[in-house]
């Protein structure tokens, strides 16, 4: 009588588990807004001369217009002000960086690098605006896209499977308290699920016609709960967020690119189009966000003849390219870096964040059926299924993920880490912990870090093995820091350099 | 200095306690609305009851001693109203009938095989899931609600504002007997 067997020691209440989740995010949000906001500074080097730049440009161009040319004149002198004290501030950090000769001397630097720190601020705060710009753009597009993307349909009332999954989603949606999602078929064999805003930001639940033909009323139940559970939880509005935040980045290393790259026009055009309004459908609204997205991927040195061909004369092409050689210097530097600190330090807890807000999705779908069972036998049936064709680049909206996610998307692009879903054994393992009795167990590939502790021998052992890891991580972080350092003394001197010169 | 200190203390307080008030009012409001989505899906199964007799009618007329038992159950559970108490006890009868006429209707293979029928029970089934979801919802929401009132400090703002205790939808009596299974 396996089946009536003691709970298992980890047993846990499906209300702690969610509490547990919910810490776990809190915790990993908040390091991840450091790093983004460490992030932000780093292209605040850069960034800030720019908008300095471009206000002061805009200003002496309204003076020329005639529009209170004296004030504007004022104003655009007193930016190059600002602009000069900071240079000031700048040499006073290299001058003191000559003294410094040992690592203790590392002290001395502090106090001028904290005075020079408020030059990062306006930089900061256009980031901040752009940043809810373009959720506030995203909020419109995404989800309904991904439906036409997939040719999703509305349920047939007159089959019984699609009559029932109806019912099911508003069974769900009358457990948790929820006004009832639209529902859309996809007509694929794969059994999947996912969870989107459609129009006018109404949630979105599509199933794959699949899941319907090989999941019974109990399971499909448990998949239902989980994406109600996710839109309850807010997980659409997050992701959102998220992507808005690597959208942001793209933003501003696209307009460095404005000079060398024929894309980086299009994209900034598509997105002054979507902003006024002029372009809103949720096709173009993706592609305009994808491109911004891609630009921190972008490769400019190939694009920089295409763009310039424009201009008749090799020689006079050369003549006025030679100029902008060392922006172009600055922002390939600028991009290596921007992409080692998404890669090492953003994606991981970003990852972690995304694989807690399953489980909290999990743990919350057995609070509305009660059923552990239902989602854990759905989840060991969906096993090797995949994403619906056409679905690559919006694989965290599914109920499972592929064990190594597509080419495109967050997970893939801007990070090291293997999937934005928790692996199938794992999540049936904290199924299991909630009281379900089916699904087969946590396959173990990783050592056990507790049993290996308790032998003195083995941790020793272990330790051992570590122990050159110590001087790559640490050589690694060091590189990663040396280039972050150059990069933001190159764009900050260069910048500052050639704002002083032209506005003051 | 000491005047700013308690002023800021004073200041905290009040906010604790205004936000204590907030919660209150939207715990009894998320009650309110979970008795007012269990009285939907309840009057949901009140209209599917006569389309249901209405598809079976032609193969049960000799059994309407059921049919008439499900009408009065109906017409007790709408007389009851939002009393919750006579409510649950009305609407458990019905409940109960229904499933005895389920069971019947299930015995007539004509009745079985036809689509009619099929398509009827899954919105019966689906009727008595909301009905279980509902009161699901709205149980927990009234246990979080008494814990708040009942716990320091929403007790103190809950004797002032009159904030009253809800009653729980209690499960029908004939569920909680033990099941009988005969051979």
């Amino acid at each position: 009588m396996s089946d009536f067997s003691l709970p298992s020691a980890d047993r846990t209440s499906f209300f702690d588990e969610q509490k547990r989740r919910r810490r776990a995010v809190w915790v990993l949000s908040g390091i991840c807004l450091l790093i983004a906001s460490g992030i932000g500074i780093v292209l605040s080097s850069l960034v800030t001369p720019m908008l300095l730049l471009t206000g002061g440009g805009l200003l002496h161009l309204l003076a020329r217009f005639g529009v209170f040319p004296a004030t504007m004149r004022q104003a655009a002198h007193s930016l190059g002000e600002w602009a000069a004290g900071y240079g000031r501030l700048f040499q006073n950090v290299l001058e003191s960086l000559d003294h410094v000769h040992r690592l203790t001397d590392l002290g001395l630097i502090t106090t001028p690098l904290l005075r020079l720190a408020p030059v990062s601020v306006p930089a900061l705060v256009a980031a901040c605006l752009v940043w809810i710009v373009l959720l506030r753009i995203s909020q419109r597009g995404e989800g309904g896209e991904l439906i036409v993307r997939l040719s999703g349909r509305p349920p047939n009332p007159n089959d019984r499977e699609e009559r029932q999954l109806e019912n099911i989603i508003a069974e769900m949606a009358i457990a948790a308290g929820l006004p009832a999602p639209a529902v859309f078929m996809i007509d694929s064999p794969e059994i999947n699920a996912a969870a989107v805003d459609g129009a006018q930001g109404q949630a979105s639940v599509m199933v794959t016609r699949g899941l319907l033909d090989q999941l019974d009323r109990d399971e499909t139940s448990g998949i239902v709960a989980h994406l109600v559970a996710s839109i309850g939880a807010g997980d659409i509005r997050l992701t959102h967020a998220i992507l808005a935040v690597f959208q942001t980045f793209g933003f501003f290393v696209t307009f460095l690119d404005l000079p060398f790259r024929w894309s980086a026009w299009r994209a900034l055009g598509g997105l002054v189009l979507v902003a006024a309004g002029l372009r809103e459908t949720p096709a173009t609204v993706v592609e305009t966000l994808d491109l911004l997205e891609s630009g921190l991927a972008a490769e400019t040195l190939p694009d920089v003849e295409t763009l310039w061909s424009v201009i008749p004369y090799r020689r006079v092409r050369k003549v006025l390219l030679v100029p902008l050689l060392p922006l172009l210097l600055i922002s390939i530097v600028l991009r290596v870096v921007l992409f080692l600190w998404t890669a090492l330090f953003l994606g991981p807890p970003l990852a972690m964040i995304w694989r807690n807000r399953r489980y909290a999705a999990d743990a919350m779908a057995v609070q509305l059926t009660r059923n552990p069972d239902g989602l854990a036998g759905a989840l060991s049936r969906i096993g090797g299924s995949a994403i619906p064709d056409g679905g690559s680049g919006r694989e965290y909206c599914f109920v499972h993920g592929p064990p190594v996610s597509a080419k495109r998307g967050i997970a893939a692009r801007h990070t090291m880490t293997g999937s934005l879903h928790p692996t199938l054994p794992r999540r049936l393992k904290r199924l299991q912990a909630l009281g379900a009795r089916t699904g087969r167990g946590e396959r173990r590939r990783m050592p056990r870090l507790d049993v290996i502790a308790k032998h003195p021998g083995r941790t020793l052992f272990v330790g051992l093995l570590l122990v050159p890891m110590v001087p790559l991580v640490g050589t690694l972080v060091l590189l990663v820091g040396y280039l972050t350092a150059i990069a933001m003394t190159l764009g900050l001197g260069a910048g500052l350099a050639v704002t002083i010169g032209l506005l003051d | 200095m000491g005047a700013w200190i308690v002023g800021g203390i004073g200041l905290l307080l009040l906010l604790y306690l205004v936000w204590t008030y907030n919660r209150l009012v939207a715990l009894r409001n998320r009650v309110r609305n979970g008795w007012s989505q269990i009285d939907v899906q309840l009057r949901r199964r009140h209209e599917l009851i006569p389309n249901l007799v209405a598809s079976v009618k032609g193969y049960m007329a000799h059994e309407s001693g059921i049919i008439d038992t499900i009408a009065r159950a109906r017409q007790q559970a709408i007389a009851a109203g939002s009393n919750v108490e006579a409510r649950a006890s009305a609407e458990g009868a019905l409940g109960r009938s229904l499933r005895s006429f389920i069971v019947q209707a299930e015995a007539i293979p004509q009745l079985r095989a036809s689509e009619n029928m099929m398509s009827l029970q899954e919105e019966l089934s689906s009727t008595e899931n909301r009905i279980a979801y509902a009161r699901q919802y709205y149980n927990d929401s009234v246990t979080e609600y008494s814990t708040a009132i009942a716990a320091v400090p929403g007790n103190l703002l809950a004797g002032t504002f009159a904030f009253n205790a809800e009653v729980l939808f209690a499960g029908d009596e004939a569920d909680r007997q033990p099941v009988v299974v005969k051979f």
